[in-house]
């Protein structure tokens, strides 16, 4: 399809704040890049905390391929690849990068200028070409390649929610936790090394705390959506406000726009309490990744039936998935407990299908639209196991196949017409 | 080319070959005589294990014809292969698949169907779906994953003896052990006689050989291929241009037998079925479980869990190995991992000048269409290419 040109309408200053923040600290970036400073492209499971406290600047992987997404490059980036030899219809989220690496006129026409060279790349194996793609990307902007394994939870718990933030030792397999701090110590060692700084492990524990006032803000922000009717705000505000800020976590700028943003939305709860719509407000979650090449596609639906995106995991992950007590106990153990448990929260069955059912009912869900990735492994998540969930709790589920950031095959008018039947058959109809 | 007379008419290769096709011959076999059996998925599932604690193995082939459950319960994402293995083991199809069901970490696709089997487990207790296990290796070749994998299989030995009732002592292990450390000087003989010199082994010859010890009695595998180890020294030359296969599992003879019926001999290959399973000897002078974790984890890089220069060093060195005058690259769809290796090997076989042809995102069951015949016919006359199924 030819890439999306209309805008999302964005209400939130925190939204904007959070676009206008993110601009202006990567042109910092590039200053420290060029000034010869270590730089670290990194996936999003990874135990960024530990670059935060050492102050060495990292992107990460999901976010950058969203922006390039929104900027409606990937066309051009994946043409790229193809030309290069590799197949140009695998990996779309992971490899954007790396495809966007042969753009001859990348610091010209690439998004914010184009990515800067990193110096290390870093993910964890949590599929079997994530390291192959990163490994080639580092190879192309002359980066170390450093990866972090990805091991299998044997526990399975029905409501890890309930235990991430004060029981993780019950939560995980205590073994699991012993390699995440070996693996850890191990990359704080080849980073000292690299950078030519110390760890400091009390700075951790500043970032941790700083981490836990950020996302106990989501908590709250995500608790009031959840109550709200009519629902101050759209997954077009939230995904964008919490995303951008979450790859910031443990500055205080984060925590103070985690707030900012709290306040703002129950401004907003208070200011749309009485002025209902008079029609009723259906209120849909969206699961799988954002649609990043078209964000406009969320508000579809409101005019015609008030029909609204009120969930997505970006907002509702910062609120369950991040906050550890009991740093100050064992600050790297804590911050094993929650960047092991990414992988089980959102691709293993029962950990996120029963997440999910909980999530629902707690924020008044009629209707699960849930996009899954037709090529990705590491995006399996037992999407049937989920639907069975939702569906036997008596919510109706659309389920459909698209890429999150490759916008080559989508088709706007197909798929607002596909959301448009089930909202008027399995949503209205359903009530 | 393919099997040969001189192999059928011999009798250890006639009795490897009734196993291989028949997979479900020794399951059957094993419960008339009252022997538990694990079935595996994946290549990290340790037959010397599952041997010690008084048990058999089969490795669990994918069948054909229709995967319904698989059709209803599993993303787009997985491979033709994984879907019928996951309809087989949730079904309970008790003709195929054995009580206990092991996979191993070596690979998304293996995991993946652990995932989904254990959740149907629990979520649908009123499926036949038998008892199943996951080991939980750790690829990377660092020293702190060594660890992470002695215990892991530990914890397999502990489960083995749940199921068996038997311990799995040291003592027991290290007598499975010496077992296959005489199938691997054997096998090595005859891999020998398959890549130097005066070739005398086909690359179908080879699968069945490699992949027998997958579907029958350990114990009567290790005197057949000691036999073969001898035999084979007379078996005549297998004429053909010796061609390397990369890519996907091949359980059976279908696109080797293509292959070879075009004029090629596949001479080698880096999937979990052939050379691969009997590259790195179990060594018998260190502690049962560190032997293990040496053989199974540093072995060659496999297309799922390889980086890709380490896919490419592979790759030269298999060819200079076995001495292959071209390069078959074979990708089931989905199966898409050593997609990411491809132009790196290619470009590493340009330089040297080493012709080859890229068949990817094929079928299974195979589909020996037009594409598939003409890439073989270009390989042999023009130096191949790519060729995209």
């Amino acid at each position: 399809m030819a890439e999306t040109a209309s805008k999302a309408v964005k209400k939130l200053k925190a939204t904007a704040e959070a676009s206008r923040y993110q601009k202006e600290w990567f042109r910092g970036l590039r200053t420290r890049v060029e000034a010869g400073e270590q730089f670290v492209y990194a996936n999003a499971d990874a135990p960024m905390e530990i670059l935060r406290a050492m102050d060495i600047p990292f992107v990460i992987n999901q976010w950058w391929a969203a922006i390039c997404g929104a900027k409606q490059m990937t066309s051009k980036y994946y043409g790229l690849l193809r030309d290069a030899g590799y197949r140009d219809d695998l990996c779309s989220y992971c490899a954007t990068a790396f495809a966007e690496s042969f753009d001859p006129d990348d610091r010209v026409s690439g998004p914010w200028g184009g990515l800067p060279s990193p110096t290390i790349a870093l993910t964890r194996l949590t599929c079997d070409c994530q390291g192959k793609i990163f490994e080639l990307f580092a190879e192309r902007h002359g980066a170390d390649l450093y990866t972090l394994e990805n091991s299998v939870p044997r526990k399975l718990p029905l409501n890890w929610w309930e235990l991430d933030r004060d029981d993780w030792e019950e939560l995980y397999d205590p073994d699991r936790l012993d390699l995440a701090v070996e693996e850890l110590k191990a990359f704080i060692r080849y980073l000292e090394v690299k950078a030519g700084r110390i760890f400091d492990i009390n700075r951790l524990r500043d970032v941790m705390h700083l981490i836990n006032e950020q996302e106990e803000w989501y908590t709250k922000t995500r608790d009031l959506i959840a109550q709200a009717r009519p629902a101050p705000v759209t997954v077009v505000d939230t995904i964008n406000a919490v995303m951008q800020a979450q790859w910031h976590r443990g500055t205080e700028w984060a925590a103070q726009h985690a707030k900012g943003l709290y306040e703002e939305v129950r401004a907003l709860a208070e200011q749309t309490d009485g002025e209902k719509d008079p029609r009723r407000e259906y209120r849909l979650m969206w699961l799988g990744r954002g649609l990043w090449h078209d964000f406009a596609f969320y508000q579809n639906f409101e005019e015609k039936y008030n029909a609204r995106f009120v969930w997505s995991m970006y907002l509702a992950m910062g609120a369950d998935a991040y906050v550890r007590n009991h740093i100050d106990e064992d600050p790297l153990r804590a911050l094993a407990a929650r960047y092991i448990g990414m992988e089980d929260f959102l691709h293993c069955p029962p950990w996120n299908a029963q997440w999910f059912l909980k999530e629902a009912g707690t924020n008044g869900i009629d209707g699960v639209v849930y996009m899954v990735p037709e090529n990705c492994m590491q995006a399996v998540e037992g999407s049937s196991f989920i639907c069975r969930t939702l569906e036997n709790a008596g919510i109706p589920v659309l389920k459909f196949r698209a890429d999150p950031v490759d916008a080559r095959k989508w088709n706007r008018e197909n798929m607002t017409r596909l959301v448009e039947e089930f909202i008027e058959q399995r949503v209205i109809g359903g009530k | 080319m393919g099997i040969r007379p001189c192999a059928v008419e011999n009798a250890s290769f006639a009795e490897m070959l009734r196993y291989y096709e028949d997979p479900a011959l020794h399951l059957r076999e094993c419960r008339e005589a009252g022997v538990g059996v694990v079935g595996k998925i994946g290549w990290g599932v340790c037959d010397e294990l599952i041997l010690a604690a008084g048990m058999e193995s089969v490795a669990v082939r994918a069948g054909g014809g229709e995967h319904e459950l698989a059709d209803e319960y599993l993303e787009y994402a997985f491979t033709d292969k994984g879907k019928y293995l996951f309809d087989a083991v949730a079904g309970g199809d008790r003709d195929r698949i054995p009580d206990f069901v092991a996979f191993s970490d070596s690979e998304d696709l293996a995991n993946r169907l652990y995932y989904y089997l254990r959740e149907l487990k629990r979520s649908e207790p009123e499926r036949p779906v038998p008892e199943l296990y996951l080991v939980d290796w750790l690829f990377s070749r660092h020293m702190t994953y060594q660890g992470w994998n002695e215990r892991a299989l530990r914890r397999f030995a502990e489960q083995l003896e749940i199921w068996s009732g038997h311990a799995v002592t040291d003592d027991a292990l290290t007598e499975t052990i010496g077992l296959y450390d005489r199938q691997y000087r054997a096998v090595s003989e005859i891999l020998r006689r398959r890549t130097e010199g005066v070739p005398r082994v086909t690359g179908c010859e080879a699968l069945v050989i490699l992949g027998a010890k997958d579907y029958m009695d350990k114990r009567r595998y290790t005197v057949l291929v000691e036999n073969l180890a001898k035999d084979t020294a007379a078996w005549p030359e297998a004429e053909g241009v010796r061609l390397f296969f990369s890519g996907s599992l091949q359980q059976d003879l279908a696109v080797y037998g293509e292959a070879e019926s075009a004029g090629y001999v596949i001479c080698g290959e880096d999937h979990d079925a052939g050379m691969r399973a009997f590259e790195r000897p179990v060594r018998t002078d260190l502690e049962p479980l560190k032997a293990l974790v040496d053989s199974y984890m540093l072995r060659s890089p496999s297309a799922a869990k390889g980086l890709v220069k380490e896919r490419v060093s592979a790759l030269l060195e298999n060819v200079d190995r076995t001495g292959a005058s071209c390069v078959m690259f074979y990708t089931d769809i989905y199966d898409e991992a050593a997609s990411w290796d491809f132009p790196s090997q290619k470009k590493a076989l340009e330089e040297r000048g080493i012709p080859f042809v890229n068949c990817v995102k094929r079928a299974y069951p195979p589909v020996f269409d037009g594409g598939f015949r003409g890439a073989l016919e270009s390989l042999a006359k023009d130096g191949g290419g790519e060729e995209r199924g």
